[in-house]
């Protein structure tokens, strides 16, 4: 992945945007000075260039969202494209900053150099999610997947039911409640941080009001009976008992992996919500930019 | 209150778990609050019993759901049955010592209670809306609302005075601070009169009215200058640059080449391609002289080289500067210290031209006009010959006429003064001829021998007449030895060491002057040195020492208002 995105045709994109960088930059010292009308800025005809340059690389950009659905395409392959979206994206930095000459207000043009900005970041964090994520996922799904996991946990639960029936009123209500108050991802946020908030209703005893507490990596419950199997007056329960510890223990690494990835699958997919959304508000922010200018010449 | 929850656990076995709650109300959800958990439920119920077994159930959200309809409020009563999402509660007969009781169960399967939350769809918002709310935000808030105020300028007032987007939001930068003027800063149509038109000069000359072309259109050729709009050269909305061009290019693109431009007939301008000794033309000076014997058709000009020695001021003074900063010779009145330059040389508020120099101000302390040895304190008018000579028969007459003052006159041994002339103490005759012989002898005295002509070029008519017999030539001195240049002296006196009169000589040869014809200015060699192109920080660009609008000639507001510059002449 790293190799084929980022080194695309022995680092073509790479050198392109490097050479458009240096000419950039050298058209951008051609203005200013002492003794020049005015101070570099997008009104110099170097300013008008490098802007030219920079709106031109947006929409080119911009359009990687349109050729990556266009699967009949033949022009160019959609990693070819990626991969000087990624360089050229980077470039966009530089040039429109360099148009701009750090002239900075509280106005359209400025607004548009920020969603830019808010971009081009957001871009940076998914070419770093495309390149370490998908790894970790591919280790992490050795052998199963998710909906392979959702299946594992409804036998689990099912056989935890059944053999919960075989135990006392209290223990039973106990594994129940642990499998209807275990919880996987939820809201965004949730699913992105991965953090168990599992809980458990411990039913009342000696006349007092059963409680609902967490169940952090089914601990709570694995130590339950954990801390009953010494106290086990038959065989039979023991055995039970036992039983149902490795059902948990097995539950635990589950939930464990599935948190993991939907927290990975998050994370890979979560800077699009940004980065598209930004996109288009830039594009518009760009027109109203170039239209301002205009309007007052 | 005393509740009761029967659970079943949904394995068809009617298999129930059953859990008391006491309290005021019992609550159901899935936030870790709630008395009663309900796993995958976002939401939460509230229920109170009303006696007899009924309730009233109650929710925030419309989630509560009776035959079917959903609600956020219910009465239930025994037997009823009512639905949350993903749960089916029906209210059963309570127990002897309850007061309500529910019997609850899970629909679906239970790996379903978080299937719909491991992944981000649904909860996140929606791309492609708020890419759209993004984008109309964008062009409504940016182009819109601050667009209408270009049809009405009561709209862009509102705009303007509300926390409405307003066209302010247009502007590239910040304004310089003349600009910052009420009418102009905040009205951008005072400027940009007419959308996606360049800014017009007739909205900059609305106010810059005095602003002449750099040429006078009477001379030039307008054509030259059509193109050139104000914002040519003064870019606004750079601040903290300066807004006037600065760059040498700004004078040498048509300078460099007078011969592209020149007038026959005009005075031939030589070409300049920089500030160095080859690249510009020596000075000129502009030095006054008289038209016609004594200036009697009136004072011009004459451009003169500095390094022209044959060239002399004739302002009909006579000064030496040489003697006036020899300590030895001349000294200050009161304190006794020598001259210097300041001591008669004020600049004016403008740093570069001077005050004028008086005889009140700065030569009559020494050079007193007393002309009667007998009333040494008495002093002739100066600056207007007839009243001197009327002052000096008037004196004379009555004295002479005035038996009293005749006879003190004659017994008075009058003290003699130096350089004065002896006065006659006695006089056979009338009043009237001796007062007459007395004023014209002092006359004849004061014009010729040691008095005006001390200072001023005297003619001699030979005419009999007293009021006839001389005339004093006025002086003119040359005040501005170039008009078309600019120069500050108290940027260049900061350099003073020990005294500013050091400074003053590096350029003006003051102390070695005996006359005052010599012209005591400067060539370009004395600027080279610190301001030629190429000399670092105190190089000059040619708007340092040159204005582009002229003092005089063609009014930019009438040029470039109408067709002169097309080609007619104004």
């Amino acid at each position: 992945m790293r190799e084929s995105l980022l080194g695309w045709q022995q680092y073509r994109y790479l050198r392109w945007a490097l050479l458009a960088l240096v000419a950039s930059i050298a058209l951008y010292l051609t203005q200013g000075g002492a003794h020049a009308i005015q101070p570099p800025n997008g009104g110099t005809w170097q300013g008008y260039v490098l802007g030219t340059a920079g709106a031109l690389l947006i929409l080119w950009l911009s359009a990687l969202g349109v050729r990556k659905r266009s699967y009949s395409s033949t022009m160019g392959t959609v990693q070819g494209w990626a991969s000087a979206h990624v360089y050229l994206g980077t470039l966009l930095l530089v040039v429109a900053t360099l148009h701009c000459a750090l002239q900075f207000g509280f106005n359209v043009h400025t607004l548009a150099y920020v969603l830019m900005c808010l971009v081009i970041v957001s871009g940076f964090y998914g070419l770093y999610a495309y390149l370490h994520l998908p790894g970790q996922l591919s280790t992490l799904e050795s052998g199963t997947d998710q909906q392979g996991r959702l299946d594992e946990l409804a036998r689990l639960d099912t056989r935890i039911r059944d053999t919960s029936q075989r135990c006392d009123a209290n223990l039973q209500s106990l594994m129940t409640s642990a499998l209807e108050l275990t919880s996987v991802g939820g809201s965004a946020w949730q699913q992105l941080r991965a953090r168990d908030r599992s809980r458990v209703a411990v039913p009342g005893s000696g006349g007092e009001q059963g409680k609902v507490v967490a169940n952090e990596g089914q601990q709570l419950v694995i130590r339950h009976l954990a801390t009953r199997i010494p106290d086990a007056h038959k065989q039979s329960e023991a055995e039970l008992l036992n039983e149902l510890l490795a059902l948990f223990g097995r539950r635990q690494v589950v939930l464990q992996q599935l948190r993991r990835e939907v927290q990975l699958r998050g994370l890979l997919k979560i800077w699009l919500y940004f980065h598209i959304p930004l996109t288009i508000g830039l594009l518009v922010a760009l027109l109203v930019h170039i239209v301002a200018v205009f309007i007052y010449w | 209150m005393y509740f009761l929850v029967r659970k079943l656990t949904g394995r068809g076995n009617a298999e129930a778990l059953e859990t008391e709650y006491q309290g005021d109300k019992l609550t159901l959800g899935g936030d870790a609050a709630a008395m009663v958990p309900l796993p995958g439920f976002s939401g939460g119920i509230t229920i109170t019993a009303t006696g007899s077994g009924s309730a009233r159930v109650s929710a925030r959200q419309a989630i509560i759901s009776v035959d079917g309809a959903a609600t956020n409020k219910a009465s239930v009563n025994v037997g009823d049955q009512f639905a949350l999402p993903g749960y089916a509660l029906e209210v059963i007969p309570p127990p002897p010592g309850f007061d309500f009781a529910l019997q609850l169960v899970a629909e679906g399967k239970p790996a379903s209670a978080f299937a719909g939350d491991i992944g981000l769809d649904g909860h996140t918002w929606n791309i492609r809306r708020a890419s759209w709310i993004l984008a109309l935000l964008v062009l409504v808030v940016g182009l819109v609302i601050p667009a209408l105020g270009l049809f009405s300028d009561e709209v862009a007032d509102t705009l303007r005075s509300t926390p409405l987007p307003d066209d302010g939001l247009w502007s590239s930068g910040p304004l310089v601070a003349a600009h910052q003027a009420s009418g102009v800063a905040l009205e951008c149509q005072a400027c940009h009169q007419e959308p996606f038109v360049m800014v017009q000069d007739g909205a900059c000359l609305d106010c810059h009215r005095g602003i002449n072309e750099h040429a006078d259109l009477a001379v030039h050729e307008a054509h030259h200058f059509a193109e050139v709009r104000c914002a040519s050269c003064h870019r606004e909305h750079n601040e903290p640059a300066l807004i006037s061009r600065q760059d040498k290019g700004l004078c040498v693109d048509c300078h460099a080449t007078p011969g592209d431009w020149e007038v026959a007939g005009q005075p031939a301008m030589g070409a300049i391609n920089a500030f160095t000794g080859a690249g510009h033309p020596e000075f000129r000076l502009a030095l006054l002289e008289p038209q016609g014997p004594g200036g009697a058709h009136g004072w011009d000009f004459r451009r003169v080289l500095p390094t022209d020695e044959t060239a002399r001021e004739q302002s009909n003074l006579k000064f030496n500067h040489e003697i006036h900063l020899d300590a030895s010779k001349v000294q200050h009145e009161g304190t006794g210290a020598a001259l210097d330059c300041a001591s008669c040389h004020t600049p004016k508020d403008d740093g570069e031209h001077f005050e004028p120099i008086t005889m009140d101000a700065h030569c009559r302390s020494c050079h007193g006009l007393n002309f009667d040895m007998f009333e040494p304190e008495l002093e002739l008018p100066h600056g207007d010959l007839r009243a001197a000579i009327v002052a000096m028969e008037a004196h004379f007459i009555r004295e002479f006429t005035d038996p009293e003052l005749r006879r003190q006159r004659a017994a008075d041994k009058p003290r003699r003064l130096p350089g004065k002339r002896d006065s006659a103490s006695s006089c056979e005759g009338s009043g009237l001829d001796c007062g007459r012989a007395e004023a014209l002898k002092e006359a004849e005295y004061q014009f010729a021998n040691t008095g005006c002509i001390t200072c001023h070029e005297v003619l001699e008519t030979g005419l009999a007449d007293i009021n006839d017999r001389w005339f004093v030539q006025p002086v003119k001195l040359t005040g501005d030895w170039f008009p078309h240049a600019r120069f500050n002296h108290n940027s260049h006196l900061s350099q003073a060491v020990d005294s500013a009169d050091e400074v003053c000589e590096t350029c003006h040869e003051a102390s070695v002057s005996s006359t005052a014809t010599d012209i005591l200015m400067p060539a370009m060699d004395n600027c080279l040195g610190c301001h030629a192109e190429g000399k670092g920080a105190a190089a000059l660009d040619c708007v340092s020492c040159h204005a582009f609008h002229q003092d005089s000639g063609t009014l930019s507001r009438l040029a470039r208002d109408s067709a002169i510059l097309q080609g007619d002449t104004p």
